[in-house]
């Protein structure tokens, strides 16, 4: 309990008119000090009695909602306080935000239904506490006030924005992906010793390897391996279709973890990068292939800065029949049926799939770039499978192109806005997006999918099963 | 001007009948400044009855029933705190009436000095006593090791 400054005031006109008392011997100064003495004990008395059964009747609740946040995502502290009885003492209660909030607490006076809310954002990820709620009550005269802790501390576990359950499958199989030095296919005169092969008329004879020669009894060559630079071109695309996903969970930011990874082992073994990110209009920024600390932190930077771009009009999972398939059922509507007859003057103006996606972005970007860029570079594709007609005809040309690709996929079925709730209809679309990707599949062309490693590892046995 | 109960506008009024039969006009107009003290929101309460158990220590030349008037006007007062806090007025009533009776008893017996010191010490040692069992009620209490 403390004393307030009135106390103190108080207290020195009770001690005056004892003074007075012996000063004029008259005890009815004294009764002034009896009335302080009086107002003191039942201003104590209140505080106590007060409190007390606040403390032992209310029913309190402080959370946070949600009780498990992502960083810089918005969150809401609540302490409800609910008193069958009011009492007659004035109570403050008290809502102490977390400290990293840095905003003051909030007081509101105590009523049968209390209620008291912070909101705000954890720049940081981790564990927080916050103390219980604070009654502060003042005894009657204002002579004292006491504060008491009143429920439970509050807790919120903060997890990074960045998805920390990063999963590449290829084909239902949990992977890590090789990305060490990579040798060229063509066996040359380098400096790393390879596989021996026979001697060949035209070979120089500085070549033969003598020991494989003794040992074996025909002339020997020894070939020689080189490491080059691999050139790198990563496509990101970020179009508002990768915006599913709850906060900091997004496919985008699943696809960002993949960019990075590629950024930092290309930095790490000083190879050539280039990155182009794709946006509903198009392409949004470009870095040609560059090598250099100075380089691979720009891009590292534009991938963090990667935000789903928004679109004119709903984005819908575009058909997933290419060209070839396309034509192909049309020629087998051979018969006059009514069904035949309304179909085909559509079929007959259709176009080419290249001639329909030819200006969609992720496609007009791979191409433009391809053409502009010289040598065969690796390409590397992050996307999800929204608009599957243009990813594939996106592969079909770079296959054409005899270009090693790689395509990182984030399927739409792990972020649907079910979840895994409905688990049937997961598993529906699961399968229908495998379908998709087994058509993708073509010669130098790797397929993963990425997303929640315990999404995918719930999904995938079902998955395989059902197919 | 705040809301009053009729208990302590009849306080009021005891306090300026008592005031008035111990000074004639100069009570009555120590009268209205105490219920003027009383009245004003802005003055506590508390210091508005000190204020009126003044008057009636300075106005009054020996115990009598004017006295007597003039204090219940006084504990009028307290009514709508004491209406609010209605057990806890009574446990400070219980104790005023205490320092009262010992006050009485004691006063004719040692001198004045004395007794109001004796007074001072008890309330101060019961005042302390409270204080810690509040504490102890209300788990505020630190252990050693914290």
């Amino acid at each position: 309990m403390r004393v307030t400054r009135r106390w103190g005031a108080i207290t020195a006109v009770g001690l005056t008119f004892a003074i007075l008392a012996v000063l004029t011997q008259s005890p009815l100064y004294l009764g002034g000090t009896l009335l302080v003495a009086g107002a003191h004990v039942a201003g104590q008395y209140a505080l106590l009695t007060d409190l007390e059964r606040v403390r032992n009747t209310a029913t309190v609740s402080h959370t946070f909602t949600p009780s498990t946040a992502i960083e810089d995502t918005p969150v809401e502290q609540t302490a409800t306080i609910t008193l069958p009885q009011l009492p007659a003492s004035t109570i403050t209660a008290t809502l102490t935000p977390p400290t990293v909030w840095d905003t003051s607490p909030t007081q509101t006076s105590l009523d049968t239904q209390t209620r008291l809310s912070a909101s705000g954002h954890f720049p940081l990820a981790g564990r927080f506490t916050t103390p219980p709620i604070t009654l502060e009550a003042t005894s009657p005269f204002g002579l004292y006030t006491e504060t008491i802790p009143l429920g439970p501390d509050a807790g919120i576990t903060v997890d990074p924005s960045a998805p920390r359950d990063t999963a590449i499958f290829s084909g239902g199989d949990r992977i890590s992906i090789g990305y060490g030095e990579h040798p060229t296919t063509r066996e040359t005169s380098g400096l790393d010793p390879g596989k021996i092969r026979q001697y060949l008329p035209g070979d120089p004879t500085s070549r033969i390897d003598w020991n494989a020669t003794a040992r074996l009894g025909d002339p020997y060559i020894r070939e020689f391996e080189t490491n080059t630079d691999r050139d790198t071109l990563l496509f990101v695309d970020h179009r508002s279709s990768l915006a599913d996903g709850p906060a900091g969970r997004t496919q985008l930011d699943y696809l960002r973890e993949i960019g990075l990874w590629f950024t930092r082992h290309a930095a790490d073994l000083d190879d050539p990068l280039g990155l182009y990110t794709i946006g509903n209009a198009g392409r949004t920024a470009q870095t040609p292939l560059q090598t250099g600390s100075a380089s691979y932190r720009r891009i590292e930077h534009q991938l963090h800065d990667l935000t789903p771009t928004t679109a004119s009009t709903p984005t819908r999972p575009t058909h997933t029949m290419a060209s070839i398939d396309l034509h192909e059922r049309a020629r087998q509507l051979d018969d006059n049926s009514q069904y035949t007859m309304t179909l085909r003057p559509y079929l007959a103006h259709t176009g080419t799939a290249v001639e329909r996606v030819e200006s969609d972005p992720l496609f007009s970007t791979v191409t433009t770039t391809l053409d502009r860029t010289r040598g065969d570079p690796w390409i590397v594709i992050l996307t999800d499978d929204t608009h599957r007609t243009e990813l594939h005809e996106t592969l079909r040309v770079l296959r054409r192109r005899d270009i090693y690709v790689s395509v990182f996929i984030c399927p739409n079925a792990l972020f649907t806005s079910h979840g895994l709730t409905d688990a049937d209809t997961a598993y529906a679309d699961y399968v229908d997006f495998l379908d998709y990707r087994d058509r993708l599949a073509g010669p130098r062309t790797t397929l993963y999918e990425v997303g929640p490693g315990d999404h995918l590892e719930t999904i995938l046995p079902r998955a395989s099963r059902t197919r | 001007m705040t809301a009053e109960t009729p208990l302590t506008i009849a306080g009021v009024l005891a306090l300026a009948t008592g005031l008035v039969l111990l000074g004639g006009p100069l009570g009555g107009v120590a009268a209205g400044t105490a219920a003027l003290a009383l009245f004003i929101p802005e003055i506590p309460r508390l210091f508005g009855v000190l204020y009126a158990q003044l008057l009636v220590a300075v106005l009054t030349p020996s115990l009598g029933l004017p006295v007597a008037i003039a204090e219940l006007g006084v504990l009028l007062m307290f009514a709508p705190v004491a209406r609010t806090y209605t057990r806890a007025f009574a446990v400070g009533g219980g104790i005023a009436v205490a320092g009262v009776v010992w006050t009485l008893w004691v006063w004719p017996a040692i001198s004045p000095l004395a007794a109001a010191g004796s007074l001072l010490v008890v309330l101060a040692t019961g005042l302390y006593g409270l204080h810690r069992y509040e504490l102890v009620r209300l788990n505020l209490v630190q252990s050693s090791h914290e």
